[in-house]
C-alpha cells in the first residue's frame, strides 16, 4: 500500500494553509507522499481510498467554517451518511482559533466530532490553538506536530529499507519556475495588475480617499469610497466585508531583486509548473518575476519558523547558515521571537542581513508566503455601485529604526481618486441586518469597529425606522478621532438614533466604552431582559471584548435578583447561541 | 480400567464439613475406578507448596471442592496456572469453577466448558472436540456433533431435529462447545470465511453511493442535514464509540520559565504583570541610543545630507511643483567609514541576528564597514 497522507485545510487568511504545507514537508521527510489542498478542493470520494487524513482548520465569523471548507461541511452534515463510512480512516485535526471569541475553535471541534461519529479513528490528539496565547498558534502547532509525528511513526513505521530524510538534506522544490529569456521583456503596470485569473474579481475605482482624523492626531483613519467599474450591480448587506489585494512597494521589490541578483531576469515572461498553492484573487495573467513578487509574495511579513526552516540551506556562509538553522528549531523559539516578532522585522530586512543567502528561483514559492487579501468591513448602507471603507492606517515604531507599516494600509494610503483596483465582496451573514429583526439594538463600537455598525444603523433607519438604536462609541479625543461624530449627533437630533453614549479615553475623565456600559446598567438590563435586545460588538480583539463580556455578566448579576456569577455567564452564553450577542473583532 | 491420577483440591473452609469431602471422594472413586489414586490438598497450601514444582503433567483430574460462596470468588491466576501445569494433556479441572475466573482460565491455557476446564493437548488449538463418554459425573450429556450456538438466541431451535433431543438440550441449557464471541458487536457473525479484500471492496462500493450526488445542486438542497450545534454539546461519557466521544485537545502549558532556565522574556498580549510596559520602555531606550549613535555619525555626514536634500528638493519641484520637506531623521545617510566605530565584540556590523544584547547598533541594518547605508523613511 502506498505510504501517503492527505492534509486538508480550511483557511480564511492563509494561516491554516501555511501550516498544512509545513506539515506536508515534515511528512515527506518521513517518506510519506502528501496531498495538500483546501477541504473544498478535495474530491470527497477519495476519502474511501485513503488511510490517513489530517485536517487543519480555522474558525471564522460566529464559530463558522472558513469559505473554502463550506461545501465539504455541507456534505459531512448529511444525515444519511452511515456511521461506518470512515472506519478505515486514521485522522486528527488542528484548530486555529482566538480565545477572545466565545466560539473558540468551534469549526475544528465540530469537524473532529463529526469524523469520530462517522467511524474514523483518532491517530493523535487534536489541538485548539490560540492566537492570544504568548506563543500564538505556532506554539500549539509545534507541540501538536511533535505528538502526531511520534504517533505516525508508531502506527506507520518506516519500512526496513527506508530512512527518514534528515534536515540536512534539501527536499526537491514543489514547483519549477521557468523564465523565458528568449521572449520579449514585459514591463508590468497597474493596468496589468487588474487582469488576474480569478474572474469573480470586481474592478473598481477610488472616488475619494480622505483622512478623517485631525492632522495633529497620531492615527490616520481614512474614509475610502470605491465604485465598481462594471455594469454588474454590487450586492452586500450590513456586516459584509471587502477583500482588498495590496501589492508591495516597488522599491522593496527592487531591493530584493538586487540582493538576489535577479534584476536581469526580472522582467521576462514567467511560467510556473507543478501544484500551485491556492492564490486568493488568482495570479496575474502576465507574470514576470517582478510582478510575481510585487503582487503575490509577502516579502515584508514577519518571517516565521518555516521561513528559516526552508531558507537556511541557501546561505553559503557557515555562520549565517548556523544562525538561520538555529531560528528554525524549537529550542530557538525565544531567540526567534526576540529577533523577528518583537521588533516586527520583515522577511526582506532579514534577507538583507544575511548577505550570503541566495535563494534559487524554484524555491521562491516555498520561502515567501503568498500575499493574502485584507478584509475591511463595509461602512456604507448597501447600494449597487459603491462601497465605503473606514480604515486605520497601520504605522508604529518598534526597536527597529525603520517605521513599521501594514502592507495593505501602506498601499491603500497611497491610492488616489481615479486609481483602479480589484476587490471582492465577502458575505458575512450577519442576521441582525435583516428587516425581520426589529428588536432594540445595542451597538458597541470602539475605534474602527464603527465601520460595520455605521452600515447597520443607516440600513435600519431605512428598513425599520421604528426600532430603537443604542450606540456606544469609544475614541480618544472628541475633536480628533470621533469617527462620524457629526453624523451620530445629527441622527440623534432627528430622533433616528435613540441614544448615543460616547467615551473619550484621553480627555477629561477618560474612560473606555465598557465603563459607560456599566453606568447604563439599568437601561441595558431592561433592554436585554424585557425587550429581547440584541448586542453587536465590533472592534479590535484582545482585552476589549473580554472586558465587555465581563461588564455584561456583572450587569446581569447586579440588576437581577437571583442571578449569581455562574447564572450570569450562562445567560450570556445563551444569548450567544441564540445569535443575540454578536462579536466581530479583528 | 484405566487408573486415573486425581487431585482433590480443598477450599480451606471445607474441612469443617468432613462429610462433604468423603461424599465427593466416594463419587470420584466410583466414577474413575477403584485403582485411581486420589490425592488431597488444601488449595492455598498447594499453591505455595514448593513440591508443586515437580508435578508437571501428573494428574488426569483435578477436582476443586469448595463451598457455594466460593463460586463467586475468583481463583488466583497463579493457582490456575499451576493447575494447568500439573494436569496431563486432556486432563480436566472440575468442581467449583467460578464464573469470574473464566477469562483467567482461558488466559492460563484452559479450554473452558461449562462443567470442566480442559488442558489442551499441544496440537489442538481452539475448539476441543467433544469427548465421547458413556457417563459423566453429575449431568447427563447427550452425544452430539459440534454445534455453534448463537449468543443472541436463548433457545436452540432446529425444527428438523428429533424432538426428543431438542427437549434434552433445552433441559440442560448448556452449550457443549465454547462460544465464539466477537468483542465489538453483540451479534455473532462468523466472518472468517470471507476474503478480506472482497469484503472491503464491496463495502467500499456500497459506501460510494453517498458520494455520487456532489455534482448535483438540487440533490444538495434536498439533503437533510444534522444540526451542527449538536456537535458542540459535550457528551458525558459516551460508551458507544470505541475511541471515545470526548476527544480532549492537547494541553500546551504556558511556562513562564523556559526549558533553558531563563525567565520568559516575552509579554502576553494581555500582559498584566508589567512585562509589556518594560518591553516598551526598553524599545524607547534603544531608540534614544540609536539617535545618539546616528547623531554623532550624522554630524560628519551633514554636509553630504544637505547636498542630497537639495538634490531631491529640486527634483520634487520640477515634477510636482510642490516642496516636500525632509528633516534629518527622515533621510539619513550614515557614513560608517569612520574608523573604530565597531564595538568590542566585532559583531556590530553583522545585523541584529549576531549583535549582543546591549549593542548600540541594535535596530540598525547590517553594514559592511566602509559601506554607506541608506535608511529610507518613505511616504510623504
Amino acid at each position: 500500500m502506498t505510504r501517503s497522507i492527505v492534509i486538508l485545510y480550511g483557511s480564511e487568511t492563509g494561516n491554516s494553509q501555511d501550516l498544512a504545507y509545513l506539515l506536508a514537508r515534515k511528512c515527506e521527510r518521513l517518506r510519506f507522499q502528501t496531498v495538500v489542498c483546501s477541504l473544498d478542493d478535495f474530491d470527497l470520494k477519495k476519502l474511501l481510498d485513503i488511510k490517513i487524513l489530517i485536517i487543519i482548520c480555522s474558525t471564522t465569523g460566529q464559530g463558522e467554517l472558513p469559505r473554502n471548507a463550506r461545501s465539504f461541511w455541507k456534505f459531512m452534515l448529511r444525515k444519511k451518511l452511515p456511521l461506518d463510512l470512515l472506519e478505515h480512516l486514521y485522522f486528527t485535526t488542528f484548530g486555529l482559533g482566538d480565545s477572545s471569541y466565545p466560539q473558540f475553535n468551534y469549526a475544528a471541534k465540530k469537524i473532529h466530532r463529526r469524523l469520530l461519529q462517522l467511524g474514523a479513528i483518532e491517530i493523535s490528539n487534536r489541538a485548539e490553538s490560540d492566537e492570544q496565547a504568548p506563543d500564538g498558534i505556532e506554539g500549539f502547532y509545534m507541540e501538536w506536530e511533535k505528538v502526531l509525528i511520534s504517533n505516525l511513526n508508531q502506527k506507520f513505521p518506516l519500512p526496513e529499507n527506508l530512512k527518514e530524510i534528515p534536515i540536512s538534506e534539501l527536499l526537491p522544490a514543489r514547483n519549477s519556475l521557468t523564465i523565458h529569456t528568449t521572449k520579449f521583456k514585459k514591463l508590468i503596470d497597474t493596468k496589468d495588475s487588474l487582469n488576474r485569473s480569478d474572474n469573480t474579481l470586481i474592478t473598481g475605482q477610488i472616488l475619494h480617499n480622505e483622512r478623517m482624523t485631525s492632522d495633529d492626531h497620531f492615527q490616520d483613519v481614512r474614509n475610502v469610497l470605491i465604485k465598481s467599474n462594471s455594469d454588474l450591480q454590487l450586492h452586500y448587506k450590513p456586516g459584509d466585508t471587502v477583500a482588498l489585494y495590496p501589492s508591495n512597494d516597488p522599491r522593496d521589490v527592487q531591493t530584493l531583486l538586487d540582493s538576489q541578483g535577479w534584476d536581469n531576469i526580472a522582467d521576462f515572461p514567467l511560467s510556473i509548473q507543478g501544484d500551485l498553492p491556492k492564490v486568493e484573487g488568482g495570479l496575474l495573467q502576465k507574470l514576470t518575476l517582478r510582478s510575481l513578487i510585487t503582487y503575490h509574495l509577502d516579502i515584508v511579513s514577519i518571517p516565521k519558523r518555516s521561513f528559516f526552516l526552508n531558507a537556511w540551506y541557501f546561505a553559503s556562509d557557515e555562520r549565517e547558515r548556523e544562525k538561520l538553522l538555529e531560528f528554525s528549531k524549537i529550542e530557538g523559539t525565544q531567540e526567534l521571537y526576540d529577533y523577528a516578532n518583537r521588533p516586527r522585522r520583515s522577511i526582506l530586512e532579514t534577507i538583507l542581513e544575511f548577505f550570503s543567502l541566495k535563494i534559487p528561483v524554484d524555491y521562491i514559492l516555498e520561502i515567501f508566503p503568498i500575499l493574502k487579501p485584507r478584509l475591511f468591513s463595509i461602512s456604507s448602507k448597501p447600494n449597487d455601485s459603491t462601497v465605503e471603507l473606514t480604515v486605520a492606517i497601520v504605522e508604529y515604531k518598534t526597536m527597529l529604526r525603520k517605521i513599521r507599516r501594514g502592507i495593505c494600509t501602506r498601499w491603500l494610503k497611497k491610492l488616489k481618486a481615479g486609481d483602479n483596483l480589484v476587490f471582492h465582496i465577502r458575505e458575512q451573514n450577519l442576521q441582525i441586518g435583516k428587516p425581520s429583526v426589529n428588536v432594540p439594538l445595542i451597538m458597541i463600537a470602539p475605534g474602527t469597529g464603527i465601520a460595520p455598525i455605521k452600515s447597520l444603523i443607516e440600513t435600519k433607519i431605512q428598513t425599520n425606522p421604528n426600532i430603537e438604536l443604542y450606540l456606544f462609541t469609544g475614541n480618544r479625543y472628541h475633536d480628533k478621532d470621533f469617527l462620524y461624530g457629526e453624523l451620530w449627533n445629527s441622527l440623534l437630533h432627528e430622533g433616528k438614533l435613540t441614544k448615543l453614549f460616547s467615551s473619550f479615553s484621553r480627555e477629561g475623565k477618560g474612560g473606555y466604552v465598557q465603563e459607560i456600559l456599566y453606568k447604563e446598567k439599568a437601561l441595558l438590563n431592561d433592554l436585554i431582559s424585557n425587550r429581547n435586545a440584541i448586542i453587536y460588538l465590533c472592534g479590535s480583539s484582545g482585552k476589549m471584548p473580554n472586558q465587555v463580556r465581563i461588564t455584561f455578566t456583572t450587569i446581569f448579576e447586579e440588576c437581577n435578583e437571583d442571578v449569581d456569577n455562574e447564572k450570569a455567564n450562562q445567560m450570556l452564553l445563551e444569548m450567544e447561541n441564540q445569535g443575540r450577542y454578536i462579536q466581530e473583532t479583528w | 480400567m484405566m487408573s486415573y491420577e486425581i487431585l482433590l483440591l480443598l477450599h480451606p473452609t471445607i474441612v469443617t464439613e468432613p462429610g462433604k469431602v468423603e461424599e465427593v471422594k466416594l463419587g470420584l472413586a466410583r466414577q474413575y475406578g477403584g485403582d485411581s489414586k486420589i490425592h488431597q490438598n488444601i488449595v492455598d497450601k498447594f499453591t505455595l507448596d514448593e513440591e508443586s514444582d515437580r508435578l508437571a503433567d501428573e494428574y488426569d483430574i483435578v477436582y476443586y471442592l469448595a463451598p457455594e460462596e466460593a463460586f463467586l470468588k475468583k481463583i488466583p491466576t497463579k493457582t490456575l496456572e499451576l493447575i494447568v501445569k500439573i494436569l496431563k494433556p486432556n486432563g480436566e479441572f472440575m468442581g467449583c469453577l467460578p464464573r469470574e475466573s473464566k477469562i483467567d482460565a482461558i488466559m492460563a491455557g484452559f479450554i473452558t466448558e461449562d462443567t470442566k476446564w480442559i488442558k489442551p493437548t499441544p496440537k489442538v488449538e481452539g475448539v476441543a472436540l467433544l469427548k465421547k463418554k458413556d457417563e459423566s459425573f453429575g449431568a447427563k450429556t447427550v452425544l452430539k456433533l459440534p454445534k455453534f450456538k448463537k449468543l443472541s438466541s436463548p433457545k436452540l431451535s432446529s425444527p428438523a431435529s428429533d424432538s426428543a433431543s431438542v427437549e434434552q438440550t433445552e433441559q440442560h441449557e448448556q452449550s457443549l462447545l465454547p462460544n465464539f464471541k466477537k468483542l465489538s458487536s453483540p451479534t455473532l457473525t462468523d466472518t472468517s470465511d470471507l476474503d478480506d479484500d472482497t469484503d472491503s471492496f464491496s463495502n467500499k462500493q456500497s459506501k460510494l453511493v453517498f458520494f455520487t450526488n456532489d455534482g448535483d445542486e438540487n440533490e444538495d438542497e434536498d439533503e437533510e442535514l444534522l444540526d451542527e450545534n449538536e456537535l458542540l454539546i459535550a457528551d458525558a461519557g459516551s460508551d458507544d464509540l470505541p475511541s471515545g466521544f470526548n476527544s480532549k485537545p492537547l494541553i500546551v502549558p504556558v511556562e513562564c520559565r523556559l526549558s533553558n532556565g531563563k525567565k520568559r522574556r516575552k509579554a502576553c498580549k494581555d500582559c498584566t504583570c508589567g512585562l509589556k510596559e518594560k518591553e516598551e520602555a526598553d524599545e524607547l531606550k534603544q531608540r534614544s541610543i540609536q539617535d545618539q549613535v546616528l547623531g554623532t555619525l550624522a554630524k560628519s555626514a551633514t554636509a553630504e545630507a544637505i547636498k542630497i536634500e537639495e538634490r531631491i528638493k529640486r527634483k520634487q519641484e520640477s515634477t510636482k511643483g510642490k516642496i516636500v520637506k525632509f528633516n534629518e531623521s527622515e533621510i539619513t545617510e550614515i557614513d560608517f567609514t569612520i574608523e573604530g566605530k565597531t564595538g568590542g565584540c566585532g559583531s556590530c556590523a553583522l545585523g541584529d541576528a549576531f549583535r549582543c544584547d546591549g549593542c548600540p547598533y541594535l535596530g540598525l541594518p547590517a553594514f559592511k564597514p566602509g559601506q554607506q547605508i541608506t535608511i529610507f523613511e518613505d511616504d510623504f
